[in-house]
């Protein structure tokens, strides 16, 4: 692309001004797409997961033709448990790792076998999405305490051998065995991201977001529990519950800072990825208890670092709006899905970045006219006064029209002007 | 309200399944603790949305269900209240079982004999249901972008099958939307299962 350091320059300065709750040159577009650029390119879901060279191939071409401000597709999140395992060990070899899957594609499914994804071309048809389900939860009811006691430990001597079958054994040959297969993977991944981020730069490509941590509870609802398991935890042990999560903030506060340096020194982006889950099922007293003093905690401590929080609350937020206002004002991008934005602006007004305002399922069922105006209409109620990023749900695109992604597109150039 | 249907209501685990026991043991009707149960989820159902939210219908479900196991052995032969069949799946591709699942729980609360075909639900699986169970109401959950086609699909098949008049579908979960109903062709769409269970009792005249 002509020019691909000054657009990059200006994308940049872009999402950082929203982000500031100020006025850009134009309202930002960044979205987080799964396997839209596959579909788009004419490449299976399959070779985009497994084929490093088409998954770049795939999502520079994408980036190219859309030229949205920010944009990725993170592929998947099954190292997670096992890099957080090592993170008192060594933080480098933690978040590679961990960022292994999320980077990195299906080699590590393939070499450790978790029990947490499928995925295109194995467990799944050549061109369906990558599904992230836990079998069962591979942590039980009364282990809490060992959690809490010991969290990298237990992570690795208890929750790994069962979230990873070529792992059940650590000390057997397939358990040492699948470990340097993983090394030999790992060494790869310097070289592989160095192209990435070459290309990004080549292509004026921006990333929505490179780095992430999640929140504790979260993280036992995800990795660990599972989502209706720990709802009754929540209920039956609640102590315990509040415990954990205060044993895991400090790693992923952590986690998000490490994650977040890689991203700033290769991309210039500071947006650490702060996905959130539970809010949707919690009560207000529930999310004050169990969930929003360790997002704060995190938060903040992001903040100090200078890195720019970018909070996904993902499905309902609208009974724990008045929350938001005790987040950093102009540090943190809240971004929303099915939560009604227009109450979200009414509580924070022009102090916070708020990042949402198009459904996929309009993107799937609509023309591109009803894209059009739906979006002129958003622009114009969120534009003044700036901190307003256009974006859609998190992983959502996926039976996208084509035709409507260009009208989203078009209608942002073309209203987004300030 | 008794005592049952009270501790339900304030989610109180133990107290239930202690007096349901309690109960049974003194020879208590069972149908009548069974109504009990049902009534503490009716109310608890009353509000959602409210002072009443998805962890709480969780819970409360998961109570519902445990009292059940202990009254159904008591149970069987009794001739218990029907409001008719309703299936509920999660369609194709989609594995969220927590929005059907609460749905569910609140259903059978009301008394309806609920078919759940699980997850992952084929169309044909819909039709050949609604074929065996001779059911008038189907219920589809979806809580991915990617389950809008699916929900589609499920009800062509229906639609193929010469069933669509005679049933009547309503959809659910976190991507159901007017838009999204209107574009699958399904009669009712909601995002709460309090609400989705008022319909249901709506469409088979038990309101
Ligand atoms: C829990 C969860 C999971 C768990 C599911 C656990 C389980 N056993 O169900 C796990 C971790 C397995 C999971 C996996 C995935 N998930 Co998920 N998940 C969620 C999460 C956090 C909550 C969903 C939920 O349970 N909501 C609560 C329920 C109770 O709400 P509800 O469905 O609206 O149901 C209510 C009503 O709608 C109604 N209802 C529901 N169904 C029905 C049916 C009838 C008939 C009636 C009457 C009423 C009714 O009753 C309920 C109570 O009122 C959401 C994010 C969020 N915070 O919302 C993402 C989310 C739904 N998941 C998402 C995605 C993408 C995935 C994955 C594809 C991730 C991946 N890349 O691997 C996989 C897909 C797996 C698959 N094939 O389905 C996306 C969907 C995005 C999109 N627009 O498509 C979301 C929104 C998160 C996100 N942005 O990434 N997920």
């Amino acid at each position: 692309m002509d020019n691909a350091e000054e657009i990059y320059k200006a994308k940049l300065e872009r999402l950082e001004t929203a982000a500031a709750a100020k006025e850009p040159d134009r309202v930002p577009i960044a979205i987080n797409t799964t396997y839209f650029p596959a579909k788009y390119a004419g490449v299976s879901y399959q070779d985009m997961f497994h084929d490093n060279n088409k998954y770049i191939e795939v999502m520079a071409k994408f980036a190219r033709d859309f030229n949205w401000d920010g944009y990725n597709s993170l592929r998947s999140f099954e190292s997670v448990p096992i890099g957080l395992a090592l993170a008192g060990y060594d933080a480098d070899l933690a978040i590679g790792m961990a960022v292994s899957s999320v980077l990195g594609g299906g080699a590590s499914h393939d070499i450790l076998a978790d029990v947490y994804s499928s995925n295109p071309g194995r467990e799944l048809g050549k061109n369906v999405e990558s599904q992230f389900v836990m079998d069962k939860p591979v942590m039980k009811a009364d282990e809490y305490d060992s959690l809490i006691e010991q969290p990298f430990e237990f992570l690795m001597k208890t929750v790994v051998p069962r979230a990873y079958k070529n792992l059940a054994n650590l000390d057997s040959p397939k358990g040492v065995g699948t470990l340097l297969k993983m090394g030999q993977e790992l060494a790869k991944f310097p070289a592989f991201f160095g192209e990435f981020v070459g290309k990004m730069k080549e292509e004026a490509w921006l990333p929505w977001y490179l780095a992430l941590t999640p929140n504790p509870l979260d993280f036992i609802g995800a990795w660990l529990r599972d989502f209706d398991t720990l709802t009754l935890d929540l209920y039956r042990m609640p102590e315990k519950v509040k415990a954990a999560c205060e044993a895991l903030t400090g790693v992923l506060a952590a986690v998000g800072k490490l994650t977040g340096t890689i991203s700033r020194d290769a991309t210039g982006s500071r947006r650490v990825f702060c996905p959130t889950w539970y809010n949707t099922y919690l009560s207000p007293e529930q999310y004050r208890e169990f969930h929003f003093p360790y997002i704060k905690k995190i938060v903040n401590e992001l903040v100090e670092a200078d890195f720019t929080p970018l909070l996904c609350f993902q499905g309902r937020m609208d009974h724990l709006l008045d929350t938001l206002t005790e987040l950093p004002e102009g540090k943190v991008i809240l971004w929303f899905d099915k939560t009604d934005l227009s109450k979200v602006k009414e509580v924070v007004g022009d102090k916070y970045c708020i990042a949402g305002g198009i459904l996929s399922s309009l993107l799937i069922s609509g023309t591109p006219q009803q894209v059009k105006d739906h979006m002129k209409e958003t622009i114009d109620k969120y534009k003044p006064g700036g901190g307003y990023i256009v974006t859609t749900e998190f992983n959502g695109m996926g039976d996208a029209k084509i035709e409507n992604v260009k009208a989203m597109t078009e209608a942002v150039m073309e209203y987004g002007k300030y | 309200m008794n005592e049952i249907s009270e501790a339900i209501t304030n989610l109180e685990e133990e107290k239930v399944l202690r007096l349901v026991k309690e109960k049974l043991d003194a020879g208590e009707d069972p149908i009548k603790l069974l109504e009990a149960c049902r009534m503490g989820m009716t109310e608890i159902g009353k509000g959602s949305g409210d002072t009443v939210f998805l962890t709480d219908l969780i819970m409360a479900g998961e109570i519902f269900n445990e009292a059940m196991e202990i009254l159904m052995p008591k149970l069987v032969g009794a001739s218990t209240k029907s409001l008719g069949k309703v299936v509920i799946g999660t369609v194709e591709g989609d594995i969220h079982n927590i929005g059907k699942d609460i749905a569910i729980n609140f259903l059978k609360a009301e008394g309806f004999e609920v078919i759940d075909l699980g997850v992952d639900v084929p169309p044909q699986k819909f039709v050949d249901a609604i074929k065996e169970h001779n059911t008038p109401i189907v219920g589809m959950s979806g809580l991915l972008t990617l389950s809008i086609e699916p929900m589609k699909k499920a009800i062509e098949a229906i639609a193929a099958a010469n069933l669509r008049d005679k049933v009547k579908v309503i959809i659910g979960g976190e991507r159901t939307d007017q838009n999204v109903s209107d574009y699958v062709g399904a009669d009712a769409w909601v995002n709460d299962a309090i609400d989705g269970v008022k319909i249901i009792k709506n469409w088979v005249g038990g309101a």
